[in-house]
């Protein structure tokens, strides 16, 4: 029997209230089954946020001291001059950020192009092997690298006989937030280079085949083909650049806590140090205000950066 | 019924059960120490004997996995207690304290009432957990003979410094109580000497250990001009320390110049300092101030390259690899270095004096103790619910600081036995102010210009420092940008301590009640006369607040 027919049998058989009732039951199974993620998510994203946009009104120590005191937590953090120099370092790193999003984005592509299927499969294991090394000991390694006395740049450099370029790295003021960039060498992001990689073999093949007949070159193909059509995924890398790099401190805490001085201090370390910070009083009021300046200041590079990477989808 | 119809019907259900839902999460993220106020009872028990037809399971937690001698001493105590008290077990539970990780731990356990019976903490973390009453208040229970010890004293009076070692912990708190008891003479006898390497300093010819300031700078200048770095830094502890042990040496009375001399109580330091701020009286050319920072930035040239990104474990790095000839440490890394600086030759050297070469305020002498105890073994209020398991906890606390056991535990850690009955070991009084020169009775002990604004939470102190040591700023420049920095901030603190729901005020009332319980339950006049001694301390600090409430504003 046709399969047409079959369908046809059962339909004949199903009142239309059959079908509404199957089709509510479903409804309510499927809002049942949705349920716990929605709550978890309204408990455990949600809630925190509006409970720190709350508590950004008040002087709280996360216990028993809890007092109103209306803008006055933004009013000191905006006219505190340190916080305007967090964001200024913020805004180097930032830069950077976005800017060495580049050598992941070439990396990929090249991969991609690597018509041998082991050798491509030999890349791709070492682009992803260094997501399983957990950031704490990368940082850690290249912390101790950077030891003026015992690590590894300053050795090599008397090593090879250029004891004169040897540098405080970590401790000299104009060098810190250039060895903090640096430390992410060579800048290959594993997540978003799998993230290029999946947009590239969604492609239809047809478009490069048309590029080899056209006599592109692989810059140009480079330039006309992939990179725009990579934006969808080039976007989506940029937002999480900006969260990461507005609200991001982890480096700076593990590495230079914020210093010397103030040369590596980022917003979200200022944002900590009031909460946990080193003086042992804790300002979660302040702490939450700095977190909704620091939402707002990424909110609005996210606006002002999208405006200029258009995608199709 | 359409699906808009339906999703109409179940939205009452749905927003109901999501209100309870995060009705439940935030009772649960917020339960803090208030609902936890139970009155202590204040009636102390004169005999601790805890019942043998029972089992118990103490859990003990603190940071010592890290330094393998103190564990191993803590680990005989305990063993030797439960070899006495064989119904009894305890878990001795290691936390890392790195990057804040025990205190984090710490507020999710008492958050759910999950954290251990006893805890050790430091100064600034037992005042937090006081404060949030998840601690349990142990005055009553000093004021009560130990039954370790037989000479008939009250358990408060067989600890080094007695009752006056408390009373920075009981005028810091809001309930005026002692929380803690002390373990390793931290706080009132202790303070951080330099430890030196004794090969650097043959090959750079300093012949004699350094004991004045002057003596000790020249020496480091030989160091240096001997090619070697005289002082490991880094860039957040040491500046904390050494600027302390300057303190603690200059100024006898120097603070009777803010104040009314009814104020002059060296537990109200910090608000001594507080209203002299808000008043104006220190300025941001405050002498004694400009001489303590005057004195850094010429110590700073002995420190190694790159100090400001250095941490703390970079600076014992440096030590440890015979790089450096001096590093600032305690005695509880003393056991670590014993095991761990192989073919060094190293000693321990009392901090230098300060004297009239350094500065007009320095006095050549010591306070009779430095600090006071802030920190140690800490009792979770939880378990008062149980009374039989609180008879456990305290014994065990009565036998770690007992003479006996203290004398074991004194010489493996190594550390000062907080038993003023036990004799300290020879290596340890490097780590104690020297007695023939411990006179001072009230120093300026804090750095004028930066306590006030660290203690307030303003953490652009230290990197400031930096900046001001490294040469970036002027000096002028430096103590101008601190002082305009912290003003803010303790006016914000003033404000608070002046509120009557979370101020001092509602401290007084906490308090009086518990002044008045204590009558009531016709506790020992010993008692009652150290919770009214808090309450009366309570009242001046309120005195001081609002005679500077003008200036808040």
């Amino acid at each position: 029997m046709e399969i047409s027919k079959i369908s046809a049998n059962i339909k004949m058989k199903l009142t239309d209230g059959d079908i509404k009732k199957a089709s509510k039951k479903q409804w309510i199974m499927g809002f049942f089954f949705a349920l716990p993620a929605l709550a978890f998510t309204l408990i455990f994203d949600y809630y925190p946020l509006f409970n720190g946009i709350y508590h950004s009104l008040f002087t709280w120590n996360g216990a028993d001291v809890e007092r109103y005191v209306g803008i006055g937590n933004f009013t000191q953090i905006l006219q505190d001059s340190i916080f305007w120099l967090s964001v200024k370092n913020m805004l180097f790193f930032l830069f950077w950020g976005i800017a060495l999003m580049i050598p992941t984005i070439i990396a990929t592509v090249v991969l991609f192009h690597i018509k041998n299927l082991k050798a491509q499969y030999f890349y791709r294991i070492i682009f992803c092997l260094p997501m399983v090394v957990p950031g704490m000991v990368i940082m850690l390694l290249w912390q101790f690298m950077y030891n003026p006395q015992f690590g590894f740049f300053n050795q090599f450099l008397s090593v090879i006989g250029l004891d004169n370029f040897k540098q405080l790295w970590l401790g000299n003021e104009s060098l810190v937030k250039w060895c903090l960039v640096f430390m992410n060498f060579p800048w290959i992001n594993t997540l978003s280079a799998l993230i290029y990689l999946g947009g590239l073999q969604s492609l239809d093949s047809a478009i490069w085949d048309a590029a080899d007949l056209d006599g592109a070159s692989p810059i140009v193909r480079f330039l006309k083909i992939e990179l725009p059509l990579l934006k969808g995924q080039i976007k989506i890398n940029i937002i999480g650049v900006i969260a990461g790099g507005v609200t991001g401190y982890g480096a700076q805490l593990i590495m230079t806590n914020g210093g010397p001085g103030f040369a590596s201090l980022v917003p979200g370390l200022y944002m900590y140090n009031k909460a946990f910070g080193n003086t042992g009083v804790q300002d979660y009021g302040l702490a939450s205000a700095v977190g909704l300046i620091l939402f707002v200041i990424a909110f609005l590079i996210t606006i002002f950066t999208m405006k200029f990477v258009r995608s199709e989808d | 019924m359409n699906r808009k119809g339906l999703m109409r019907k179940m939205a009452w259900p749905v927003s109901v059960l999501m209100v309870i839902l995060t009705a439940f999460s935030s009772v649960g993220c917020s339960t803090s120490g208030k609902d936890n106020k139970k009155v202590e009872s204040t009636a102390a028990a004169t005999k601790n004997t805890i019942p043998s037809d029972k089992n118990f399971n103490i859990k003990i937690m603190d940071w010592q996995g890290q330094n393998p001698a103190y564990w191993n001493a803590r680990e005989a105590v305990f063993k030797d207690y439960m070899t006495i008290h064989p119904n009894v077990k305890i878990e001795h539970i290691y936390q890392p304290n790195w990057q804040g990780g025990y205190e984090k731990l710490l507020d999710t356990q008492f958050v759910a009432h999950k954290a251990p019976d006893i805890i050790e903490m430091g100064g600034a973390m037992a005042l937090k957990y006081t404060n949030q009453s998840y601690l349990l208040g142990l005055d009553a229970y000093f004021q009560a003979p130990n039954p370790y010890d037989n000479g008939g004293e009250t358990w408060v009076d067989t600890i080094r410094g007695g009752i006056d070692s408390f009373t920075m912990m009981k005028s810091g708190n809001n309930l005026g109580i002692i929380y803690a008891v002390p373990v390793d003479g931290t706080g009132y006898t202790t303070y951080v000497p330099f430890y030196y390497n004794k090969d650097i300093l043959k090959k750079a010819n300093v012949t004699d250990i350094p004991k004045t300031w002057t003596e000790f700078i020249a020496a480091c200048k030989k160091i240096k001009d001997a090619g070697f770095t005289p002082v490991a830094a880094d860039n957040n502890r040491f500046l904390n320390w050494t600027l302390s042990f300057f303190s603690a040496q200059m100024g006898e009375n120097y603070l009777s110049q803010y104040v009314d001399n009814k104020f002059l109580n060296p537990n109200l330091n910090r608000e001594i300092l507080y209203s002299a701020y808000l008043n104006g009286k220190i300025k941001a050319d405050e002498p004694a101030s400009l001489d303590q920072l005057k004195i850094l930035k010429d110590f700073s040239q002995y420190w190694q390259n790159g100090w400001a990104g250095a941490n703390e474990q970079q600076a014992q790095q440096l030590f440890m690899y015979g790089t450096a000839a001096f590093l600032q440490d305690g005695n509880w890394n003393m056991g670590y270095y014993k095991n761990n600086l192989n073919g060094i030759d190293w000693g321990v050297m009392p901090y230098p004096l300060l004297t009239k070469n350094e500065s007009k305020y320095a006095e050549g002498a010591w306070p009779k103790a430095v600090s006071n105890n802030t920190g140690g073994l800490t009792v979770n209020k939880d378990v008062e619910q149980d009374a039989d398991k609180l008879k456990v906890v305290l014994d065990i606390l009565q036998f770690f600081t007992s003479a006996k056991e203290n004398t074991v535990y004194a010489a493996k850690a190594p550390t000062i036995p907080v038993n003023k009955a036990v004799n300290v070991p020879d290596e340890m009084k490097s780590f104690m102010a020297p007695e023939n020169i411990s006179t001072l009775k009230f120093p300026i002990k804090d750095m004028i210009l930066l306590s006030p604004g660290i203690w307030t939470g303003n953490s652009n102190v230290w990197p400031m420092t930096q900046e001001y040591l490294q040469g970036k700023i002027s000096l002028e420049d430096f103590t101008k940008k601190v002082h305009d920095d912290n003003l803010p901030g303790i006016k914000k603190y003033a404000v608070q301590q002046l509120d009557e729901k979370v101020g001092v005020p509602s401290q007084i009332a906490a308090m009086q009640k518990k002044v008045d319980d204590a009558k009531a339950q016709k506790a020992s006049q010993a008692v009652i006369d150290s919770l009214q001694s808090s309450l009366d301390s309570a009242k001046l600090k309120l005195e001081l607040w609002k005679s500077v409430e003008a200036y808040i504003k």
